[in-house]
């Protein structure tokens, strides 16, 4: 029955082509409309690490003076970033199970070989458990060693991108780079990694790439180190004229991450930061009450307020926009069976049932929804690969403007909803025409 | 006019009348406050910058190894700069304007800590600092160049003078008669004196409440970082920045020279998402204007088509072809009317909801009455289509099929 059903759904959409491609076409732009923006929106409002974002916290602690002028939109909300000695205090502790601190740094990679130009490339600067906290997932060696991260040595872990350019996508651990004039052991190459927001730095740029290059933290001393991100010194009073006074100073440029077995175990390590502020509060640090925050990386995302309100009103007026587009189908549905009255007394003469009719006419509907979502999902590609070029997008941002197999099961749920919504009156209407007088105009 | 007789045949068949009055509703509701969106981040993007923005460009030049010596690398890097024909000026740049990174510092009249700070964004450049930006300065004077402070990268020392724009000078000095010139500010909690007011000038973060805070003090750094930006002659800028970008690595070979980018394409950068929202706004505009159009267009042909005989009959009985279309005409002007009262509220519940959650300005009232006659005139264009169609249909029609 069904089959009969969509051979003659597929028969009327044929008998009247124009009608029918124009519901298509009605239907496809709303839809292509609302999956762009929701794309866009879904994206960078997407959890990053879903499986461990209740294990694994931000730590923001409040240093600014009296006077916080960095966000007068948030004053409430503790900066996102921490000085070096509060970076440096905290590893200490033993409740995380895994912690790291972290900043950027811009060095120079001097290739060896195939004759390529030197070049300007990010390194994070972490420490050995930001891989495992992150779940990074590594193509070939692993992580440099406790001994090495305590004296400094010279090791890098190279992205995939960064080993195919120097080493040709060989295995490369163990192989020397020139990096600055220095030389450094690849102790690791990691695979594809691009978490989209990159929430562990979200001060520089939510969507940012990864860096090229991982090396351990504690090279800020013997390499003398700067951050190529954000520091904000709202704060410090002190005058800054040597690299030892910026460390020791109370400008805030290291982000850090800790990972607990469950979520309860924060509690106590919330209990542990309130006591080491007190305790820095007796030495003259930390002017205002104590401020801080331990959230998982939801919360922290949702905090930050990263997505867009503009982001927002788009998905708003897109969905509105569908909204016209449904209308104007449903005219049109309406207008396509009202040109249709004899057959349907036709068959209501001959013995077809109220419901039989209805049926008939929903399934053609949602055949054309079903044509209007699939037209929608290519003019969304259209749509998102427009927006990206609007955008100017890197690499990461050009996550943004994927689309995964949700947002098409999306879009082919929403426009076969929407055509049964569409559908459901004209449908009833004109199925309750009486056949007779139909008839008779003949 | 048969206003009477429309309505009993509107009410006749009142749900496509309901559809397109929605429809037109909506598309009221959409198309003003999109409209207005657009325009305001079109007022936005084209902000006067202060800077002379087409002719200005940047390169970044990063020295490899740690015996570099800064101050010598600029200033020949200047000097070969500078004899490139067509460059206006040329000055080393710590930041470039407009281009989302800089140094945001807070200045103060007293260093009593309960005193108000500003936010300034602040630029280190050379004693061509001015002609470089293209910038006005009202009052005082320029750098000189043995004011200039050469610093090591990690020092936080800062120079005597400072130049600033009017708009931090009357951040600082509320007062009207009172400016900063001349006057000893602090500046990161240590003085300086202002030495010139610019007139105007945008720094680094288009979104910030500062923008227009901008000062400008006479120091290179020592870094293997070095960033010069140049201004050329009107029109040359495109040219010369190849000829720049050979011109240093000839200098040096062996180091990286980056981000070779015009001011404009820094501001484009920093102003994508802007742009962005006004361009999917159009987009989303102009195909709502065209479904509307053809919703239109649908209904008045499937009534015109409904009635054939009825048309068929007006005109035996002695209607003209021109009673015809006007009936056609009015009837769609009275949906379309319908439609955009309810518009109207619908325009103002959605602005109303757009201040209330996201911080969107109130609508201005002159988009309303723009936006009725716009879609007025669309409805008429529309409607005039099919009502002249259903002026062909022949009074013969009347007598042929009863």
């Amino acid at each position: 029955m069904l089959l009969y059903n969509l051979r003659l759904a597929l028969l009327s959409i044929r008998q009247h082509p124009i009608l029918s491609s124009l519901m298509i076409a009605a239907i496809g732009v709303g839809i292509a409309a609302c999956i762009t923006m929701l794309n866009v929106y879904y994206l960078s409002a997407k959890n990053p690490i879903p499986e461990k974002s209740n294990v694994v916290f931000a730590v923001q602690m409040d240093n600014r003076n009296a006077a916080p002028d960095d966000d007068p939109n948030n004053p409430d909300l503790p900066p996102q970033q921490l000085t070096y000695t509060d970076a440096i205090n905290l590893l200490e502790s033993d409740l995380p199970l895994r912690q790291a601190a972290m900043f950027k740094s811009a060095f120079a990679i001097q290739p060896q070989q195939n004759g390529l130009a030197p070049y300007l490339a990010l390194s994070r600067m972490t420490g050995r458990d930001f891989f495992q906290m992150f779940d990074v997932p590594f193509l070939y060696g692993g992580v440099w060693s406790d001994d090495e991260a305590l004296a400094a040595s010279q090791v890098v872990i190279l992205n995939r991108e960064t080993n195919d350019k120097l080493f040709g996508g060989e295995d490369s651990t163990g192989r020397t780079v020139v990096i600055n004039d220095r030389e450094f052991r690849v102790s690791g190459v990691i695979d594809y990694w691009q978490p989209s927001p990159n929430f562990y730095d979200i001060t520089n740029g939510p969507f940012n790439d990864v860096e090229e290059m991982f090396m351990p933290f504690s090279l800020v001393w013997p390499l003398q180190l700067d951050t190529a991100g954000n520091t904000s010194c709202s704060g410090e009073t002190s005058v800054i004229d040597s690299f030892e006074s910026f460390m020791a100073s109370e400008c805030r440029w290291v982000s850090y991450w800790v990972e607990f077995s469950n979520a309860r175990e924060a509690e106590g390590y919330r209990d542990y930061i309130r006591s080491y502020m007190e305790s820095q509060k007796a030495l003259g640090r930390f002017e205002k009450p104590i401020n801080y925050s331990v959230l998982n990386v939801y919360d922290y995302l949702i905090a930050q307020e990263i997505v867009d309100d503009s982001i927002k009103i788009m998905v708003a007026l897109s969905f509105l926009f569908l909204v016209v587009c449904l209308l104007n189908t449903i005219g049109l549905m309406l207008a396509k069976l009202l040109a249709r009255t004899s057959q349907i007394a036709l068959r209501r003469a001959l013995g077809a049932s109220r419901m039989d009719l209805i049926r008939q006419y929903i399934i053609e509907i949602m055949l054309i929804g079903l044509f209007g979502g699939l037209v929608g999902i290519l003019l969304s590609v259209i749509g998102l690969d427009g927006i990206r070029s609007l955008m100017r997008a890197n690499s990461a941002d050009a996550l943004l403007f994927e689309m995964d197999w949700a947002m098409v099961a999306a879009a082919i749920g929403i426009s076969l909803l929407a055509s049964l919504l569409v559908g459901l009156y004209p449908a009833v209407r004109v199925s309750g025409l009486p056949p007779a007088a139909s008839l008779k105009t003949q | 006019m048969e206003i009477r007789p429309i309505l009993s045949a509107m009410f006749r068949n009142k749900l496509g009348a309901i559809l397109i009055a929605t429809q037109i509703a909506v598309t009221l509701a959409i198309i003003c406050n999109g409209a207005f969106i657009v325009y305001k981040r079109y007022q936005t993007m084209n902000r006067p910058t202060g800077m002379d923005i087409e002719n200005i460009f940047a390169i970044t030049s990063e020295g490899i190894g740690s015996n570099h010596n800064a101050r010598a690398v600029a200033a020949q890097d200047l000097e070969v700069i500078r004899a490139i024909p067509g460059v206006i000026a040329a000055s080393n740049a710590s930041s470039v304007p407009l281009s989302g990174s800089g140094w945001g510092e807070t200045m103060q009249t007293t260093l009593d800590d309960n005193a108000p700070t500003t936010g300034t964004g602040v630029y280190m450049m050379s004693d061509q600092a001015i002609e470089t930006l293209g910038v006005n300065l009202i009052s005082g004077r320029n750098f000189t160049p043995d004011e200039m402070l050469y610093r090591d990268e990690n020092s936080g020392q800062i120079p005597n003078v400072i130049m600033i724009t009017q708009a931090l000078s009357d951040q600082l000095f509320p007062d009207e008669n009172e400016t900063a010139l001349g006057k000893t500010v602090f500046f990161d909690s240590r003085p300086i004196e202002v030495i010139g007011i610019i007139e105007h000038m945008h720094g680094s973060w288009v979104t910030w409440d500062a923008l227009a805070q901008v000062s400008i003090i006479p120091v290179l750094t020592l870094s293997n970082q070095t960033r010069y930006m140049i201004r050329t002659e009107p029109g040359m800028r495109d040219q010369v920045m190849p000829q720049v970008e050979e011109a240093l690595a000839n200098v040096n070979s062996q180091r990286i020279l980056r981000q070779l980018r015009s001011l404009e394409e820094f501001a484009a950068r920093s102003y994508a998402g802007d742009n962005t929202i006004a361009v999917v706004m159009m987009t989303v505009i102009v195909l709502l204007v065209i479904i509307t159009a053809m919703g239109i267009i649908g209904l008045v042909s499937f009534l015109v088509n409904q009635r054939t005989k009825q048309i068929g009959t007006r005109r035996a009985l002695g209607a003209q072809k021109f009673h015809v279309i006007r009936y056609f005409l009015v009837e769609n002007w009275l949906i379309t009317t319908i439609g955009l009262s309810v518009g109207l509220v619908l325009t103002i519940l959605l602005n109303m909801y757009l201040v209330e959650h996201f911080e969107m300005p109130r609508l201005d009232r002159i988009y309303l009455p723009i936006g009725l006659v716009a879609i007025w005139c669309l409805g008429f264009i529309a409607a005039l289509g099919p009502a002249r169609k259903a002026a062909h249909v022949s009074p013969a029609i009347a007598t042929r099929t009863v």
